[in-house]
């Protein structure tokens, strides 16, 4: 599934406003939620996120093939219609979670 | 527990937090690696309770709940237009149902809120044995704030999905309601209104069994998950 960037609205614990919220992804981690009311921004510590990041990606690497089996067994038209797609955007998967990683780097240098 | 399951499983995603008209439902946010709503699907699915699904989805995302189903869940679900309100939502999905209540094929009716993606296999089944055997059960936890709702010792609680009630008493209370233009805020409630010689019987909840609606909550269900090895039948790491 596309994770990257969403918006959704969800109640912000700060100005206690149900409002939108931006919403940035590194894998299948939430590596922070920004309130568009309030700018509050939520986020992980860049040292947690990266050791819950690759501990993630090693639990990803070692599920796939289960998972992808599950998945073809459902939906074999995947097999042709999915994941030659999917495998092309690997590549630029794993280069976006870097950046957002380093994005939340960068942010907490900044405070 | 009844040998054939007679039981439907009916999940709530019409997006009452998509009200302000912007972003995505949160149903559909990613949680572990999926969309956050599959993970209820996941659980009912694995307690092996209930013969047929009802995703209660706004018209507008009938495609993107057809694409999301195909990928990730292997069981019978069926596509029901939300209303404005939860409890119109709840309404839509029971006519729907009601010719399989009205002939006996489906006897006890669970409803559960798409955005409580941490509900363990354990308490729906917990859950349903309670249903079957006094007609309706909820899981609840205790409150220090006053709610409207008071378990069988008069305690004060705060309740969770899934409900779970018999068939024909929840149809029929939601027509009454219908009727009368009654608006409740859970299930529980409009069965309090209209069946109450319904018993309702309150199972313990889940403190892990949170309903998404601040943005922390999505850390904190990312977290149980991962502790859990994403699977909420073993027991996490933490005990």
């Amino acid at each position: 599934m596309d994770s990257g960037k969403q918006e959704v609205v969800l109640r912000c614990g700060v100005c206690g406003k149900e409002g939108l919220h931006e919403l940035h992804y590194a894998g299948r981690l939430l590596a922070s939620a920004k309130c568009k009311s309030c700018g509050t921004v939520m986020r992980h510590t860049p040292r947690e996120l990266r050791k819950t990041y690759i501990k993630d990606l090693q639990d990803r690497v070692a599920t796939k093939p289960h998972r992808l089996v599950k998945r073809l067994i459902m939906e074999p038209s995947y097999l042709w219609n999915g994941l030659p797609a999917a495998l092309k955007r690997q590549p630029k998967k794993f280069i976006d979670e870097a950046k957002e990683l380093k994005n939340v780097e960068k942010l907490q240098d900044e405070e | 527990m009844s040998e054939s399951p007679k039981r439907i499983a009916v999940i709530l995603a019409a997006g009452a937090g998509n009200r302000i008209g912007a972003g995505i439902n949160k149903v559909w946010l990613p949680l572990g690696g999926q969309e956050l709503l599959t993970w209820s699907f996941k659980w009912l699915i694995d307690t092996k309770l209930f013969y047929r699904y009802v995703l209660v989805v706004h018209p507008s995302e009938h495609e993107k709940a057809r694409s999301v189903l195909r990928a990730y869940i292997d069981a019978p679900v069926d596509l029901v237009d939300g209303g404005i309100t939860r409890h119109d939502s709840e309404r839509h999905a029971l006519e729907y149902l009601a010719p399989a209540i009205e002939s006996g094929e489906c006897d006890l009716v669970l409803i559960h809120d798409g955005a409580r993606p941490l509900t363990s296999p354990q308490l729906i089944s917990e859950i349903v044995i309670a249903a079957e055997t006094y007609g309706g059960a909820v899981p609840s936890l205790p409150t220090s704030v006053l709610t409207g709702h008071a378990n069988q010792t008069g305690e004060i609680i705060r309740v969770q999905t899934p409900q779970v009630f018999k068939a024909q008493p929840l149809l029929n209370s939601y027509r009454k309601a219908e009727e009368e233009g009654f608006q409740g805020s859970d299930t529980a409630m409009c069965i309090e209104q209209y069946a109450p010689e319904l018993e309702i019987m309150c199972v313990p909840g889940s403190a892990q069994n949170i309903k998404v609606t601040y943005a922390q909550d999505l850390i904190l269900a990312e977290h149980i998950l991962a502790s859990h090895h994403f699977n909420l039948h073993t027991r996490s790491h933490h005990g």
